[in-house]
């Protein structure tokens, strides 16, 4: 099938950015290496966050958290379940078609799920995404 | 009533391509304000107003000297006198003035009570640079095929209110007037039908004016200001550039309006005027309840008089003779276009001969070799001629096919109705070029009966025929699957002329265009209507509509940088309601 994604950003995005709940930070109980885990999963959810940001957004279908697998310290995973707004063009030349696409008409759209794992590197202290693969 | 019939409609008049200063020129008359019939308000005069408006739109500063006079400064700049007109509707004032010497002006609707004001700000000598700055923004080269339209106004809608006045609220565009179709009969001896059909766009047929054969499409604002009180506008954008604005009051129908712009003599046309309306209808809306389209989107404008190829004799002829292809040259028709709804290709007539003889002489005698691939010729003709065919059967028994005929230049096609309940027949031939453009069609409907083993004796005298049975329905068809993808409403308006509109995405009426239209008469509830795009891209489509199953069964001929194309429509259709329009157009109700 002939299609075209388009993202769409919706509010599911901002939970994954945001630095809300990170187990066990909040009641300062936790060790140096949990604490440490905890600042490199967030600063990857932010970089995650970032980079689907600049495709034009996407929207949080599971409404839980993604996971993020740690490496060691400099590399890492995140499965993350999103979907994306996957709209069909119109493809026929008539009249009627080619003003429907001047206002933005599509033959036909919905949302549709994904799941992608996501490779993360730490270059210079900052965490890159180093590969995607979908599921 | 007063019908000025016309050689040429809007769409096939050479506007002049007026310049700058042309424009300005022909403006200074505004300068002592509208022409008018109408009792001009004096609820403003000797009042001071303050106009703030949203949004970067101008402060206008009032001092209204008289019953036709004012002083105006615009953000705080030097005050100008100028020529007003100024006309009452309840509460609302609507007020037009120019700005002496310039090409640009102002028009007021003031609610008195409320104390909130909508401005238009319009403007020639506007188009090129909003069309450089489009092409600049869409990467591409700007469009002035068609000149530089110096001539077509340019409108831009400020909501706001008068200064001092605690107004928190706005009047705001809206998708109430969406659906109705008003007779207005108007205080300069203008009779004219309006349709707000859409939100972004309304037709209308001037009755007085050109005859009230066609309907014409423009561009268009509807900006509520409570729930009887709207404000229209449109601007006749392809055709002589005028713009319309009008304060509507649908609780005794009457209204107040301006008119702006330049004849196609290029004479000023600047006036006030006031009517009253009868009510022709109220079809149906397809935004989701609650959408009351307050948040549209851009009032995009449809130019097909700018963006569809006019194509050369020896390009035309190139493409008919070395590029025609039917039904995708035999492989099938495939379902995209406008043919996501074909129903089952009808094959049954293979091996069957058969010959429809129109009463005016023309006939062509048929061998169908099997289901895609038939042999014609005229009488007389010694060989036969092979074509690719498709065949539908849009009502029980009632079969219509097409094929090239290619025996001749221009190129033609043959659509053929065959009514094997009672041997009638029904021709459509669609040929290439008009005497404006080469690649436009023209079509030419033939009455008659055809003879075929097994059919019945056909009757002497009744035949299918003219009708004006569709006047005044709106039919919504839907050519693929999809929410509205491909789907347009059909507006059925005089027995000459139909309307469509392009549903937005939001299921409110978006943009539209007409054309001639032709309607002829089958059987009770099935008809064969058709149209071509003129002054736009040419295309021929006919199609045979069952108003039991609410679906057709048609096609469509076209001549471009494709080739020479039939191909096949097939889509499905829901009543969207019915103006009762026939006695200001001529008909019997």
């Amino acid at each position: 099938m002939n299609t075209r994604r388009a993202f769409f950003l919706s509010g599911g995005a901002a939970a994954v950015a945001t630095t809300a709940g990170i187990p066990g930070v909040a009641q300062g109980d936790s060790s140096g290496q949990e604490l440490a885990d905890a600042r490199d999963r967030e600063a990857i959810r932010e970089t995650l966050a970032a980079v689907l940001a600049r495709t034009g957004g996407w929207q949080d279908l599971s409404r839980r958290r993604d996971e993020i697998t740690l490496l060691g310290r400099e590399q890492a995973t995140a499965t993350v379940h999103f979907e994306v707004e996957e709209c069909t063009p119109l493809e026929a030349d008539c009249t009627a078609a080619q003003m429907a696409r001047l206002q933005g008409n599509v033959a036909d759209r919905g949302w549709v799920a994904h799941c992608v794992e996501v490779d993360f590197a730490k270059l210079n202290g900052e965490w890159k995404v180093s590969g995607i693969r979908e599921r | 009533m007063n019908r000025n019939y016309r050689a040429l409609q809007m769409h096939r008049i050479a506007y002049t391509d007026l310049t700058e200063g042309q424009v300005v020129r022909l403006l200074r008359p505004t300068a002592s304000g509208p022409q008018t019939k109408s009792t001009l308000s004096k609820a403003l005069v000797g009042q001071r107003l303050k106009i703030v408006t949203d949004d970067g739109g101008p402060t206008l500063e009032y001092r209204f000297r008289s019953d036709l006079e004012l002083e105006v400064s615009e953000n705080g700049g030097k005050s100008i006198r100028a020529g007003y007109g100024a006309l009452e509707s309840r509460s609302l004032v609507l007020v037009s003035h120019m700005i002496p010497g310039s090409a640009r002006g102002y028009k007021l609707v003031i609610d008195q009570e409320t104390r909130l004001a909508t401005v238009f700000e319009v403007y020639f000598n506007g188009y090129a640079q909003a069309e450089s700055a489009a092409a600049q923004e869409a990467k591409r080269e700007p469009r002035f095929g068609n000149g530089r339209r110096n001539r077509e106004v340019q409108r831009k809608i400020w909501f706001g209110h008068v200064d001092g006045a605690a107004a928190t609220t706005r009047h705001t565009y809206t998708n109430r007037l969406e659906g109705k179709g008003i007779y207005w009969k108007l205080d300069n001896d203008i009779e004219i039908l309006e349709f707000y059909l859409s939100i972004l766009y309304s037709n209308f047929i001037e009755l007085t004016r050109f005859g009230g054969e066609m309907t014409v499409a423009a561009p268009a604002d509807y900006v509520m200001v409570n729930d009887h009180q709207f404000i229209y506008s449109r601007i006749e954008c392809e055709f002589s550039g005028t713009f319309t604005l009008q304060v509507i009051d649908l609780f005794d129908v009457s209204m107040n309006g301006i008119r702006l712009g330049f004849s196609e003599k290029d004479a000023l046309e600047y006036e006030m005027y006031a009517g009253k309306g009868d009510m022709v209808g109220q079809i149906a809306s397809f935004e989701v309840f609650g959408n009351n389209g307050e948040t549209r989107g851009p009032r995009r404008v449809y130019r097909p008089l700018e963006t569809f190829e006019v194509m050369t004799d020896e390009q035309v002829k190139n493409q008919v003779l070395n590029h025609a292809h039917a039904f995708g040259d035999g492989q099938g028709s495939g379902a995209g276009g406008m043919n996501g709804y074909k129903s089952e290709q009808i094959t049954h007539f293979a091996g069957r001969k058969l010959t429809a003889r129109m009463d005016n002489g023309t006939t062509i005698a048929y061998e169908f070799l099997d289901g895609r691939r038939l042999k014609w010729r005229y009488p007389g003709d010694s060989h036969w001629r092979e074509a690719w065919y498709e065949m539908y059967e849009p009502d029980d028994q009632l079969y219509f096919f097409a094929h090239f005929l290619d025996a001749e230049f221009p190129r033609s096609c043959a659509m053929v109705a065959l009514d094997m309940k009672n041997g009638l027949s029904t021709l459509v031939k669609g040929t290439t070029g008009t005497q404006f453009r080469n690649n436009e069609t023209t079509p030419a409907f033939h009455f008659g009966v055809f003879e075929t083993e097994g059919a019945p004796t056909p009757p002497r005298y009744l035949r299918h025929g003219w009708t004006d049975e569709m006047v005044g329905e709106a039919v919504t068809w839907n050519y693929q699957r999809g929410n509205p993808g491909l789907t347009s409403m059909h507006f059925y308006a005089t027995p000459s002329t139909y309307s469509w509109i392009i549903f937005l995405p939001d299921g409110a009426g978006g943009m539209q265009w007409s054309s001639p239209g032709w309607y002829s008469k089958l059987r009770d509830g099935v008809y064969i209507m058709a149209w071509v795009e003129e002054a736009c891209n040419g295309t021929l489509g006919v199609i045979c509509f069952n108003q039991r199953t609410m679906r057709n069964a048609g096609f469509d001929y076209q001549v471009g940088s494709r080739g020479l194309e039939l191909k096949v429509i097939g889509a499905r259709a829901r009543h969207a309601g019915k103006f009762n329009l026939r006695q200001y157009i001529g008909l019997k109700s």
